[in-house]
């Protein structure tokens, strides 16, 4: 898995490589959490993006077949707003792609994200097993918009939504 | 009223303490609901839903202010707890009792929420 890199327009980059273990995913965790509330100074904002980088760390922690994953935090800068992204990358065997592939396509689809979510937990409330809830969740209660890439074996799954304000943005302005 | 048969769950990072008040029986949820906490959670509300039905309870009321997150496999297990409550049409309300300052709380369980309205409800503190 190459090292990624941050993007010209990042104004903060934090890329996290580890071994898929749950307990380095839970120390991964406890960073993102206070990277999260370091920077968003909003409780509600900050938990929701929280949420997502923890869904997103879990499952490329559980599904990985490779001997690195990576978690990476982005705040980019658009024309007129800011984009904090989550990058959530790991290999993945080849069902594992067909069926994450599936479900994102579905998400991405889905007229509305909050009905999305619900009929997932409603056809799936009493399988056992795995919950196949998470970038369901994301989306429909986290507000972020999730993106994906499959380059072989690699899975980039990208969550994204516009930060009205964050902490350092706040200072330059001061 | 018979003596709950239902063991706590004490982890380093999570923790499950039910009691028996009335005809409520109260669930204190604390820690993180991680990837460690979905096996330990789910068998614990496979007891706790046996109990539910020995007891005649008229409430499970969980108090999740001590909460410091829920994946979606936790929720998921909640879920089908749930699920499992109205499959079996017990006369039993499932509560979550949440912090009002912790907005990620009710964001949360509002599916749950929505899922069965006749059986969920959510009461900030």
């Amino acid at each position: 898995m190459p090292a990624p890199e941050p993007s010209q327009n990042a104004s903060l980059f934090l890329c996290i490589t580890f071994f898929p273990s749950e307990r380095l995913a839970n120390a991964v965790l406890r960073l993102v959490s206070s990277f999260c509330g370091m920077v968003l100074d909003d409780a509600n904002v900050s938990s929701r993006f929280y949420m997502a980088a923890h869904e997103l760390a879990e499952n490329i922690t559980k599904y990985s077949t490779g001997p690195k994953v990576s978690l990476e935090l982005a705040m980019e800068e658009d024309e007129s707003s800011y984009i904090l992204k989550i990058r959530a990358r790991n290999e993945a065997s080849p069902e594992r792609l067909r069926e994450v592939e599936r479900r994102l396509l579905e998400l991405k689809t889905a007229s509305d994200p909050v009905k999305h979510y619900d009929e997932l937990i409603n056809e799936t409330a009493m399988i056992e097993g795995v919950s196949g809830l998470g970038l369901a969740r994301v989306c429909a209660e986290g507000g972020l918009d999730v993106d994906y890439k499959i380059e072989g074996n690699e899975l980039t799954i990208i969550a994204h939504a516009p930060v009205g304000r964050w902490r350092a943005d706040e200072q330059l302005k001061g | 009223m018979s003596i709950l048969r239902v063991e706590p769950v004490v982890m380093d990072s999570f923790g499950i303490e039910p009691t028996l008040r009335d005809d409520t029986l109260s669930v204190k949820l604390t820690g993180t609901g991680d990837m460690a906490a979905v096996g330990p959670l789910g068998f614990f509300l496979k007891d706790i839903q046996s109990e539910a039905l020995r007891l005649r309870v008229s409430a499970v009321a969980f108090d999740v202010r001590a909460l410091y997150f829920l994946n979606s496999s936790c929720l998921k297990a909640l879920i089908s707890f749930i699920s499992s409550v109205a499959g079996q049409g017990l006369k039993c309300k499932v509560e979550f009792i949440t912090d009002a300052r912790l907005g990620w709380q009710r964001r949360s369980l509002t599916a749950l929420e929505r899922m069965s309205p006749e059986l969920v409800s959510i009461a900030d503190t």
